[in-house]
């Protein structure tokens, strides 16, 4: 009993040495998901438009008014340029994502009943320049309108909203919206980005640490400390054992700092259910020490071990939307195949908070794959800590 | 000419072995060619919007067919759906967003009610809130209409004659917005495939470099030396090798991407091959940079994790780099990837090299103070 | 003139003193042996003169050449066979010796003559397909003087070649330095085993906190150190008289017997041939001679009288 709990504790102490596998296995997964988590926020940013208004006529006036519209603020940042050229540079460069040029003689067109013209330049983004278009339009609606008053009742027709003298009744839509459900986003699910990131990159790296526990065994095997434990008078398997726990330990103590880390930082919203989280996140280092040894009984190295892990740890989370959100509607069920999507499910079910029915179906099957990989890896496991294994 | 032997050396060692032919040269085809397969089948994704047109009139079709102008938008028009059916269909994902006009839509607006269309959708974004606009635009629009024609006749009368002669009137605008067309690079605002090469031109450099730490470990590089050669000698081979290995890897690469798989950035593969052939100089000044903090060579693969990823993140190789807070954006700036993607952006907009003068003259500025910081670790050292 | 010459060298480590004013010659043909404990400064020297390290004063000639204003020159005829093992594990014993011999400029048939010459010189032509890593420890070493002939050059400098191997391999490598040496080369030996050193060296340097506190053959050495060789006699009986006997000739330093009287340890003055009449006067006494023993005086011991301390205390 005590002998593994010794080990364990030197294991820990080890790993308290290794700054860049504490950064790695620690700090990275932070970053990660400050980047991505604020990257696909899903709070609308608005269109940056750059606009310049070369006219000077008489619908300077209406122009100006219609730019400053607090109806159009939220999707609508106007940067004011100096000159047509301005614009299109602004807009080549990436400093605004649409461009708009109003003639000198706009108003003199318009009024002459001559065909008048803005000169747009869509930008990168589709929907980006699909807001400022549909801003665009709505100005041009409102003076076609006008026009098409003029042109049918004469100039001395009455308009309708007298107040700006403007054909367009105003103060009221006749388009009712329904927004169905406003936490729920086409690919997050039901949680922010910043929460489905936390959760995918946790589960990542929590894969990640449990190849530590292979690595410390092979490393030990190659440097000859293993045999030592060998020549100990106590049973091998325990102080196997105890170097299995140290990087349990390790991925746990990686676990309650990511966590926490998030949810005090970042201001991610775990739910209630910190027990079942650890179950997951306990249950999913499992399956990623049985796979590393399985893994390493077949590589025989360390460092063929890590290539191979890594690059399946990089395809689970890729393939259950941890780099691509949303990549599953591509992929289809192949997903499903990862350990990542499971843990990652479960995980997001206990944030949402509500299905409890879900969340233990998605524990369940991880707790099954976890129970296989052990397995696998217990009968894989004397080919890596025997030297003639 | 000893330079020469020492970059063949170098090149044979990372991909000279099964192991590094496949890690360094099919790996990242291999990857490159799934990414461009999977983003050929994304870009075709519109945004789905079931239009069920339910209206008795004849204006409820103006408000449907203002929505096929835009070419972003898969408009469906199916009236066999009831606004029950549509909700449902917003919320199980078959639809992005729906429109349902109900049956007095037209009838209400003659007579001057309140008769709404409406518009579900999951939650606001802004592709919908363009929807939106847009929706409520030709809807106001068409109130207004019915409001001119209708005050003009007598006593609230509505005079059909004039609400079509003002319809009419509108259906050829006076005042419109002309696109100007500009050419913009597509690379900027989808930068996965770029993003990706230069990832791999990255991790590839970062790996000769450690071939040459661990030159330096395993004394090898001191042996070097005992031959008849001089330092800068043994410096300007591993530069040069790391040089070609990037380049071999970027040739066979971009090669089959390009003529193998069929992606297209919109630039010739020689300009392609200029740009990343600057950006590779960059990318071997920041690994050697990286070496020269690290004592060896599995330190400096560790370093490489976490100098990498997170780079590649912010400089918008993976995702555009509008997307990120403004400080994140600045912070870009001193990352060679996102000069790389600039100037690959403004090749694919028809930018000639000399459009991009800048954008090289700044990657090859990273190279020369990286290399600068980092020589100390390509040359064999005087002390022990 | 001298094949290589150490005019006043000086290597400095901050105010420490490495190397301090070495001076010394070693001529053509010479298997030159260089001895220290650790630390002595036996791997700098080394590291000068084959152009690793720069000397903070002084200058070394190689052939005529000087290692501050003609590196190249001299690294040309230079094999440097390092302590460490300065190979690629991931390469083939042949791709290993032809990447180091083209950087020393050999080119085409002369390349992969050369090449096969300095395998099969280290017994490794059969195996020169294999990579390193099948190899024993003896085969690496081996392998790894392979990289520091293939250019023949006219000086061979071997920096502990022998570090942890096992006998039978150390004999190999021996050999070699000793048919290296019949072909023509001058060797350059360091090492800290005295027995190699004594079995292969021509002439004897000892370094000492970075000077040569010792130079020459071995004989020299000895006849240096002042120190003299030692007969063992044991007899079955001491005779008084024949002690007496013993002591006065004047070949013989002292006697000491021990306390059974057995056994008769006898300094033997300088160099003299004096067995024969030592052996005479047993004889005459009666004294019957179970066993003869002669002890030559050794490095390690010279080592110890002149500076105090053992080799191998580190």
């Amino acid at each position: 009993m005590r002998l593994w709990w010794t080990t364990a504790c030197y294991e820990l102490i080890k790993y308290s040495r290794m700054r860049s596998v504490l950064i790695i296995l620690i700090a990275l997964p932070l970053v990660l998901i400050l980047l991505l988590g604020s990257a696909f926020d899903t709070h609308i940013k608005p269109a940056k438009v750059a606009l310049h208004v070369a006219d000077r006529g008489q619908m300077r006036e209406s122009i100006d008014l219609f730019w400053k519209d607090e109806a159009i603020t939220p999707y609508i940042h106007v940067l004011v340029a100096d000159s047509e050229k301005e614009v299109q540079d602004w807009v080549s460069e990436g400093i605004a994502d649409y461009g708009i040029y109003v003639p000198e003689s706009f108003s003199e067109k318009l009024l002459a009943g001559e065909m008048a013209k803005w000169h747009t330049f869509s930008g990168r983004y589709g929907e980006k320049n699909m807001v400022a278009e549909a801003v665009v339009d709505r100005y041009m609606a409102n003076v076609n309108l006008n026009l098409a008053a003029v042109a049918t009742f004469g100039p001395n027709y009455k308009p309708v909203n007298e107040k700006s003298g403007s054909a367009m009744v105003s103060g009221e839509s006749f388009l009712t919206i329904g927004t169905l459900d406003a936490g729920d986003n086409q690919v997050f699910g039901k949680a922010t980005s910043m929460q489905y990131y936390s959760v995918a990159y946790l589960i990542m790296f929590l894969l990640y640490g449990g190849m530590s526990a292979a690595l410390a065994l092979l490393d030990q095997k190659e440097n000859g400390t293993l045999q030592r434990l060998y020549a100990i008078p106590v049973s091998f398997r325990i102080s196997v054992f105890g170097i299995i726990v140290g990087s349990v330990l390790l991925a746990a103590l990686q676990a309650i700092i990511i966590i926490a880390f998030t949810a005090s930082v970042y201001g991610v919203e775990w739910g209630r259910h910190f027990g079942w989280i650890m179950l997951i996140c306990l249950l999913t280092v499992a399956a990623g020490v049985g796979l590393a040894i399985t893994i390493a009984s077949f590589a025989g190295t360390s460092k063929t071990t890590q290539t191979l892990f890594s690059i399946l740890i990089f395809t689970m989370t890729f393939l259950s939307g941890g780099m691509i959100a949303g990549i599953e509607s591509m992929i289809g069920d192949v997903s499903k195949w990862t350990i990542n999507y499971w843990a990652n499910s479960g995980l997001r079910a206990i944030m949402s908070g509500n299905d409890s029915l879900a969340i233990w179906n998605n524990i369940g099957m991880l707790a099954l794959i976890s129970i296989i990989l052990t397995i696998i890896g217990i009968i894989r496991l004397p080919k890596v800590v025997k030297q003639h294994g | 000419m000893a330079s020469l032997h020492i970059a063949l050396h170098l090149i044979r060692r990372t991909m000279g072995s099964r192991r590094g032919l496949i890690m360094n040269v099919l790996l990242p085809t291999i990857i490159l060619s799934i990414m461009a397969g999977l983003f050929s089948n994304m870009q075709d994704k519109r945004a789905v919007i079931l239009v069920s047109n339910a209206d008795k009139g004849d204006l409820g079709s103006y408000l449907a067919a203002s929505m096929t102008k835009e070419s972003l938008y898969d408009v469906r028009l199916d009236p066999a759906f009831s606004e029950q059916a549509l909700k449902a269909a917003v919320l199980n994902g078959e639809a992005d967003a729906a429109v349902y006009i109900s049956s007095d839509f037209t009838s209400a607006l003659l007579a001057g009610e309140q008769s709404k269309a409406v518009l579900y959708r999951k939650n606001e974004q802004l592709w919908n809130a363009s929807l939106a606009t847009l929706l409520m635009t030709e809807a106001n629009k068409l109130a207004s209409t019915a409001e001119l024609a209708r005050s003009a006749g007598n006593g609230g009368e509505m005079d059909v004659r004039k609400l079509h002669a003002l319809l009419d009137a509108q259906a050829i605008p006076k005042a419109t917005a002309e696109n100007v067309g500009m050419k913009l690079g597509k690379i900027v605002s989808n930068p996965m495939m770029i993003g990706l090469i230069l990832m791999f031109v990255m991790l590839l450099v970062s790996q000769s470099i450690g071939f040459v730490m661990e030159d330096r470990e395993h004394r090898t590089m001191a042996r070097m030396f005992t031959a008849p050669l001089r330092a800068i000698d043994i410096a300007l081979g591993n530069f040069i090798g790391s040089l070609l290995v990037g380049t071999l890897q970027l040739i066979i690469v971009l090669s089959m991407t390009f003529f193998v798989f069929g992606y297209s950035p919109g630039t010739s593969f020689g300009s392609m091959l200029l740009v990343l052939e600057c950006f590779l100089f960059a990318a071997v000044g920041l690994a050697s940079a990286a070496a020269g903090l690290v004592r060896n060579s599995a330190h400096l693969s560790n370093l490489n994790n976490i100098i990498i990823t997170p780079s590649c993140l912010i400089s918008g190789c993976f995702f555009p780099l509008s997307m990120l807070p403004d400080f994140i954006q600045k912070l870009a700036n001193f990352t060679p990837q996102k000069w790389a993607i600039q100037a690959i952006d403004r090749l694919g907009a028809d930018g000639t090299i000399s459009d991009i003068k800048l954008q090289l003259l700044i990657l090859l500025l990273f190279a020369a103070v990286l290399i600068a910081f980092g020589s100390a670790v390509l040359k064999p050292n005087q002390t022990h | 003139m001298s094949l290589v010459a150490f005019r006043e060298v000086v290597k400095k480590y901050d105010t420490a003193l490495t190397v301090n004013h070495l001076t010394f010659n070693i001529e053509a043909g010479e298997v030159f042996g260089l001895l220290g404990p650790n630390g002595a400064g036996k791997s700098t020297t080394i590291h000068m003169l084959s152009g690793l390290l720069e000397p903070s004063g002084g200058d070394i000639l190689v052939d005529g050449f000087s290692i501050r204003k003609q590196p190249l020159e001299v690294k040309k005829r230079i094999g440097l066979v390092p302590q460490e093992l300065a190979i690629y594990e991931a390469l083939t014993a042949r791709e290993n010796v032809t990447f180091f011999a083209k950087l020393y400029g050999l080119r085409g048939q002369l390349l992969r003559d050369r090449v096969d010459e300095a395998l099969r010189f280290v017994g490794l032509l059969d195996r020169a397909k294999d990579k390193p890593l099948t190899f024993s420890g003896g085969m690496k070493r081996r392998l790894n003087i392979a990289c520091a002939i293939m250019h023949r050059p006219k000086l061979i400098i071997m920096d502990e070649p022998t570090v942890g191997i096992d006998p039978q391999s150390r004999n190999h490598i021996l050999e070699s330095v000793r048919e290296l040496n019949r072909l023509g080369s001058t060797v350059i030996y360091t090492s800290h085993y005295m027995e190699e050193i004594e079995a292969i060296c021509s002439r004897i340097g000892i370094l000492d906190q970075g000077k040569l506190i010792a130079c020459g053959t071995k004989d020299e050495l000895k006849r240096q150190s002042g120190q003299a060789e030692k007969l063992i006699f044991e007899i079955d009986r001491a005779i008084e008289p024949a002690l007496l006997e013993m002591q006065e000739h004047p070949g013989v330093k002292h006697v000491d017997v021990d306390k059974n009287g057995t056994v008769l340890e006898i300094t033997v003055k300088e160099s003299s041939s004096i067995l024969q009449d030592l052996l005479f006067i047993v004889q005459k006494h009666g004294i019957n001679l179970r066993k003869l023993t002669r002890v030559e005086p050794n490095l390690e011991s010279l080592f110890l009288q002149m500076t105090g301390r053992t080799l191998r205390d580190e």
